[in-house]
């Protein structure tokens, strides 16, 4: 049973057909030659009762006379003149049963039982045309005049009967085979085109299972069936999949913006101090240009400023840009987290806890946009977790094969919504940002896993990158 | 001319400090800068301090 239910629709449908079609002949076969036998059992009742009535009217007085030789002769004229020498053999018995005459007086002599020979003869009301003999044998009561005077045993020659079932049978088989196959074949093909659509479709699924592609309207089935409504619902299915996938993706995009964003009132902060100190120094520059010392050490903080104000926009700039530069990630990469990170740590007066010990070759293998964007989502999660003069930890490690990174905080922890967007790949619930969501599938593109844990009123979150490329993200 | 003052600034930022501990010393006062307002305290309770930092460091 299991093994019909492998085959596919698109094959078993057609199959039941054309099996359907077999069946349906053999069984239009069997009522035909019913049919056949019941016409010639017809025949030969009618020829049996004609041939006993001719010899039962032409022997009649002779047996009722005990006319022995009369008998014979009749017999004789019989078995000579009889339709197509049907009769092969005649013997008639008196009342008694005694043979008093017979066409071969070899097999019935005379005043031998009839019973000998009768034995297995049938009477003409019940005569059916054998399947496998020649002959018939059949035994009939002589009626003169309304009164039974002696018995009949006939054979008859049924070889033309049973040889023109037999080739009517033939045709017929034949026929019916070569009707059969060709409606069999017709069935296949017609349930084969019929559902072609479904065929089609189930391919379809199939071969783009992860980027469903819409069916072609040339292929979409004509008419309002069952078969052009299934496929119009599956190209509304795989509109509404590409039209989600679209709008995840740019969700993902905008976060990088948005993780910026959430930076932007400590980074404006960040720029705007050591603007206000330039100015000052600039003022300073102006108001004592004729003493060099003084000149000297404003022009000092003036390339202070313009350099750290040139490191942070370099940050951000290369925050924004990530995704598409594809470069490898590096050590300077964790100091720009650091650098972003710092003035909204500083804002609400947290301490950061930082140590990245690693060494240069060994993150090349690794991209630095996921590495990046997820570390500074991780990082801003802990800060907005830890709260003000919250701690916040983050370290950086790799070992032979992984890279691991831990940021910690001492928040409350992370709620159902926010555990579920990290750890798992399920439908997002409403609510809540994305952030977690792109660090969970970013670290899923790299192989790598992410490990919750909390403990001593720390909310630790570890990832753990594998260092040998993405050849198998299984292990 | 500040000649004479005592001031105590309150600046977390490096570059906006020095510029302003550069120019007050120029202008002749006598500048004490803490990075927080918490160790500024000392400082303040001197009758002729006078202050001036960034307001949004709450003490830590």
């Amino acid at each position: 049973m299991s093994a019909i239910l492998r085959i596919p629709l698109s094959i078993r449908v057609p199959l039941l057909t054309a099996l359907l079609m077999v069946a349906l002949g053999v069984v239009a076969s069997q009522q035909v030659l019913a049919a056949l036998d019941r016409l010639q059992d017809a025949r030969i009742r009618e020829i049996a009762r004609l041939h006993v009535e001719t010899l039962s009217v032409a022997l009649g007085p002779h047996v009722l006379r005990d006319d022995v030789w009369e008998v014979y002769d009749t017999l004789q004229r019989a078995a000579g003149e009889g339709e197509g020498r049907r009769m092969i053999f005649t013997a008639v018995a008196d009342e008694d049963g005694r043979v008093i005459a017979a066409t071969l007086p070899d097999r019935a002599p005379l005043d031998s039982s009839i019973a000998e020979i009768s034995d297995g003869a049938q009477p003409p009301a019940n005569l059916t045309v054998p399947s496998d003999e020649e002959t018939l044998r059949l035994v009939a009561p002589l009626v003169y005049q309304g009164r039974e005077v002696g018995q009949v045993v006939t054979e008859l020659d049924v070889a033309d009967l049973v040889a023109e079932r037999r080739r009517a049978g033939r045709l017929l088989l034949l026929g019916n085979a070569v009707a059969t196959g060709v409606l069999a074949l017709l069935g296949y093909f017609l349930m084969r085109r019929m559902l072609r659509p479904i065929t089609r479709l189930s391919q379809r699924m199939r071969d783009t299972s992860d980027q469903p592609e819409q069916v072609p309207e040339t292929e979409i089935p004509r008419g309002d069936t069952e078969l052009s409504r299934l496929v119009h619902t599956y190209n509304a299915m795989a509109r509404t999949l590409v039209a989600k996938r679209d709008a995840e993706r740019r969700l993902a995009e905008r976060e990088r913006f948005v993780s910026l964003g959430r930076l932007s009132s400590a980074l404006a902060h960040e720029i705007n101090n050591p603007l206000g100190g330039l100015l000052n120094a600039a003022d300073t520059i102006r108001e004592y240009a004729d003493r060099p010392e003084v000149v000297r050490r404003s022009a000092e903080l003036l390339t202070r400023g313009l350099n750290h104000l040139r490191d942070v926009s370099r940050a951000m700039l290369e925050q924004n840009r990530l995704d598409r530069s594809g470069a490898a990630l590096s050590a300077e990469d964790f100091e720009d987290i650091h650098l972003l990170i710092g003035p909204e740590i500083n804002r609400q007066a947290q301490r950061l806890s930082w140590k990245v010990e690693v060494t240069p070759t060994a993150l090349e293998v690794l991209p630095a946009g996921p590495v990046r964007q997820s570390a500074l989502n991780l990082l801003l999660n802990a800060s907005a977790a830890a709260g003000r003069q919250g701690r916040v930890w983050f370290r950086v490690a790799p070992d032979r094969d992984h890279l691991h990174m831990m940021v910690a905080d001492t928040g409350p922890g992370l709620s159902g919504s926010a555990r579920t967007r990290l750890l798992s790949s399920g439908p997002v619930p409403p609510g809540g940002g994305v952030g977690l969501r792109l660090v969970h599938d970013l670290v899923e593109e790299l192989g790598g896993v992410i490990q919750l844990d909390r403990r001593d009123g720390r909310t630790e979150i570890a990832v753990s990158l594998p260092l040998k490329g993405k050849e198998d993200p299984q292990c | 001319m500040l000649n004479g003052f005592r001031i105590a600034l309150v600046e977390d930022d490096e570059i906006m400090g020095h510029s302003l501990v550069q120019r007050l010393e120029l202008e002749g006062a006598e500048v004490i800068w803490m990075k927080q307002v918490g160790r500024a305290i000392g400082a303040l309770r001197t009758p002729r301090a006078h202050r001036r930092g960034d307001l949004r460091h709450p003490p830590a």
